[in-house]
């Protein structure tokens, strides 16, 4: 593959709170090729959205703030970027999509407007320019009848619509990055599939790095190259995907995986539910974070904390005891 | 054309979901709901997929029209029949007290008037809200004076028409000042957050806790006098509405702070700050416009409050003073004299109270048609 387009190094976002310092990413790291399609997986609450938000640097501060590490795009480092260069890159080379299609296009506004808006702020485009690119995208985003729908209000689409539209408008400036947050985790299942199958498509059109995100496993297997698996707030295992769905190391992913029904489930046997609860992410004892929940766990896991390390051809996980 | 081109885009769509999704269960979900939606749309296509059913239901319930939320809001309120009347009826009100005193001056024929009863005074004299006829005080309904006149042989129409005219202009003068200090203090204080709320919002609590009526006639009692050294006959007008406006713009503002909280969770607000937008774009071109509804809610039901507050005040005799004219003023004039002329009183309290409720009717249909909580 090409180079890395965004390089993720030792990240850490902590939320300075009454109650605490939440870590809510901890020397997390990882990179996209050109092109490609990661996934990132994890419970809710492990960081996920944190770790998306930190790349581009969307971080309400306070509470949260960057405390370490590094966001190499294409080479640059995005945490020490200033606020032009910030806005350049938001919108511009790198696009994120949100997951709740409901509320992020602004009602009082037609859709066409809205993707104009975008178009001209980083494609240097005049009005007419700009409304001909939105019904471009509308278009290559298959919402019928483009050009009339350029003056329906978001409350006129439905959520699979609208979430199309937000694929427009992160795709309307040619991006070399898209982040999407649990794209599809509002939508019904159907139009999750085509959601999900639409964005895939565009991205290997527009040559779009993706980093999705999600809580899905069955979304990753359908979408993703390869896929890192988060916990409390770190990363456990990196693996391509058909590596990680047949021979997870760690064993969070393997009781992930255990808890998605599969065609070869057998029929009638009961999906594993993982006992226990997430740790707080103030308060993190020593070891190994999973060690509470994990069955194969040792006095070692509970004492030290294990290290992301190669266990296998292009897979790496922070277990002691993997596989 | 356009058909071959949609058709075209259905087939490699459902395709795409055939392919991703249990085929068997689109299909049926398809085939449901083909026969009914065929009828109103379009009977020459024949499979649907999922997006293409969103957006014909979509175009049946518009019928092909877009609207956007504040024209739906208008529309939903022009369906509310008692708002409606209520509408005509204060645009009459209002029309009729700034238009009708033009005609009425010229309006039927000289009388015998003056001090004793020699004089020819024309109508355009006998109709002047100021103008006595001292020997008919008291006077019932006439060709001359359709109301009557007052203890003072003062044109009961005339001046009921000034007074209407006072009660809307304190009303004008108090909203501009509740929406804009409303709309500014609320929506920095829930855009910021932080000490700036906390600021703010203690602020306007302690500007909630006045009551307007006592913080009105205060005002009035001290500064009164010095206002009208300042500014002339108008100036313990421009007093009150000052006083009431500085109580009730809290109530406003704390609408404003909560719908704005509301707002700044809503992903496009973070899509905007993503895109590289100003907080003061953002407040402006995202938040302001989506408080329309609220403010115009709010802002329709306090008109109610101000023009009790000027009446009331106006009673006591703090407010408008002789010999301008105000329905509270009037009201006070005829209520020392009840048994004595029973219309005196009878006229100015009605006109209050269908200018109130209607007022007060218009809002809950504004604030029914604007307020999506009360969308049902
Ligand atoms: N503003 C905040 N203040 C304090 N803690 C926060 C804040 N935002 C997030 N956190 C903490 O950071 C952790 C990670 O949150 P994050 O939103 O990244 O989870 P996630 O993996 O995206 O979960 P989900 O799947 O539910 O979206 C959580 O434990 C959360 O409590
Ligand atoms: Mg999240």
């Amino acid at each position: 593959m090409a180079e890395k387009l965004l390089d993720v190094q030792h990240l850490r976002t902590h939320f300075f709170t009454r109650a605490g310092v939440v870590k809510a990413v901890e020397d997390v790291s990882f990179y996209i090729d050109e092109g490609e399609t990661l996934g990132l997986v994890g419970e809710s609450g492990c960081g996920k959205s944190v770790t998306s938000l930190s790349i581009l640097r969307l971080l309400e501060s306070p509470p949260g703030k960057i405390v370490g590490g590094k966001v190499l795009f294409q080479g640059e480092d995005i945490l020490e970027m200033n606020r032009e260069e910030l806005n350049a890159l938001r919108g511009g080379r790198a696009a994120m999509i949100f997951q709740d299609p409901m509320t992020s296009l602004n009602p009082v506004y037609p859709i066409g407007y809205q993707i104009a808006e975008a178009v001209k702020a980083h494609l240097k485009l005049d009005d007419k320019a700009a409304m001909n690119r939105a019904v471009e995208m509308l278009d290559r985003v298959r919402i019928p009848e483009a050009r009339r729908r350029l003056n329906h209000y978001p409350h006129e689409f439905s959520g699979g619509m609208r979430q199309r539209v937000m694929i427009a408008i992160a795709l309307s400036c040619n991006p070399q990055l898209l982040i999407a947050d649990e794209p599809t985790t509002a939508l019904d299942v159907t139009i999750q599939a085509q959601v999900l199958d639409l964005m895939k498509g565009l991205a290997q059109e527009f040559r779009t790095a993706t980093l999705l995100i999600t809580h899905d496993l069955g979304v990753v297997a359908g979408s993703c190259d390869r896929v890192n698996v988060m916990y409390a707030g770190r990363i456990v295992e990196a693996a391509p995907t058909t590596t990680l769905f047949a021979k997870p190391a760690h064993p969070y992913t393997q009781a992930l995986l255990a808890a998605v029904p599969r065609s070869d489930t057998p029929k009638g046997s009961r999906l594993a539910a993982i006992g226990g609860q997430p740790p707080n992410l103030i308060n993190l004892a020593p070891g190994c974070p999973f060690a509470p929940r994990c069955p194969k766990a040792q006095a070692r896991c509970r004492a030290e904390l294990p290290p992301l390390e190669t266990v296998g051809p292009n897979q790496q996980a922070a277990c002691f005891y993997p596989y | 054309m356009r058909i071959d081109e949609s058709s075209e885009q259905t087939g490699t769509q459902s395709f795409n979901d055939g392919y991703s999704i249990n085929p068997g269960s689109e299909l049926g979900t398809a085939g449901f709901l083909e026969p009914q939606l065929a009828i109103a749309t379009n009977p020459l296509e024949t499979t649907l997929s999922q997006s293409e059913l969103d957006l014909r239901t979509q175009e049946a319930v518009t019928e092909g029209q877009s609207l956007s939320p504040i024209e739906a809001s208008l529309r939903r309120l022009g369906r509310d029949k008692r708002a409606m009347v209520c509408l005509a009826v204060i645009i009459f009100m209002v029309v009729a007290s700034y238009v009708f005193p033009i005609f009425y001056l010229h309006m039927g024929p000289n009388i015998q008037g003056g001090i004793f009863g020699n004089a020819s005074v024309p109508p355009e004299l006998y109709h002047y809200m100021q103008h006595q006829e001292l020997l008919n005080l008291d006077a019932p309904s006439s060709l001359a004076h359709p109301l009557g006149t007052d203890q003072l042989g003062r044109d009961i129409l005339a001046r009921l028409m000034a007074g209407v005219n006072v009660s809307i202009q304190v009303a004008l003068f108090v909203e501009i000042f509740d929406v804009v200090l409303g709309l500014i203090i609320g929506v920095l204080a829930g855009f910021f957050g932080g000490w700036i709320d906390t600021f703010l919002a203690r602020f306007t609590d302690l500007m909630f806790a006045f009551p307007t009526l006592l913080f009105a006639i205060l005002a009035a009692a001290t500064l009164g006098p010095a206002f009208v050294d300042a500014l002339g006959p108008q100036g313990r007008l421009i007093l009150v509405s000052i006083a009431i406006g500085i109580t009730v713009w809290p109530q406003m503002a704390r609408f404003v702070r909560g719908q704005t909280l509301q707002l700044k969770e809503q992903q496009f607000i973070e899509a905007a700050r993503m895109s590289g937008s100003s907080n003061q774009r953002i407040m402006m071109q995202h938040i302001v416009p989506n408080l329309f509804s609220i403010v115009v809610a709010a802002a329709t039901l306090d008109i109610v409050g101000t023009i009790t507050a000027e009446a009331a005040i106006s009673l006591l005799g703090l407010g408008v003073e002789p010999p301008g004219s105000s329905l509270g003023l009037m009201i006070n004039d005829a209520a020392q004299r009840i048994n004595i002329s029973l219309w005196e009183i009878l006229w100015p309290t009605i006109t209050l109270s269908i200018l109130v409720l209607a007022i007060s009717f218009l809002g809950d249909g504004v604030n029914d048609a604007f307020n999506p909580r009360t969308k049902d």
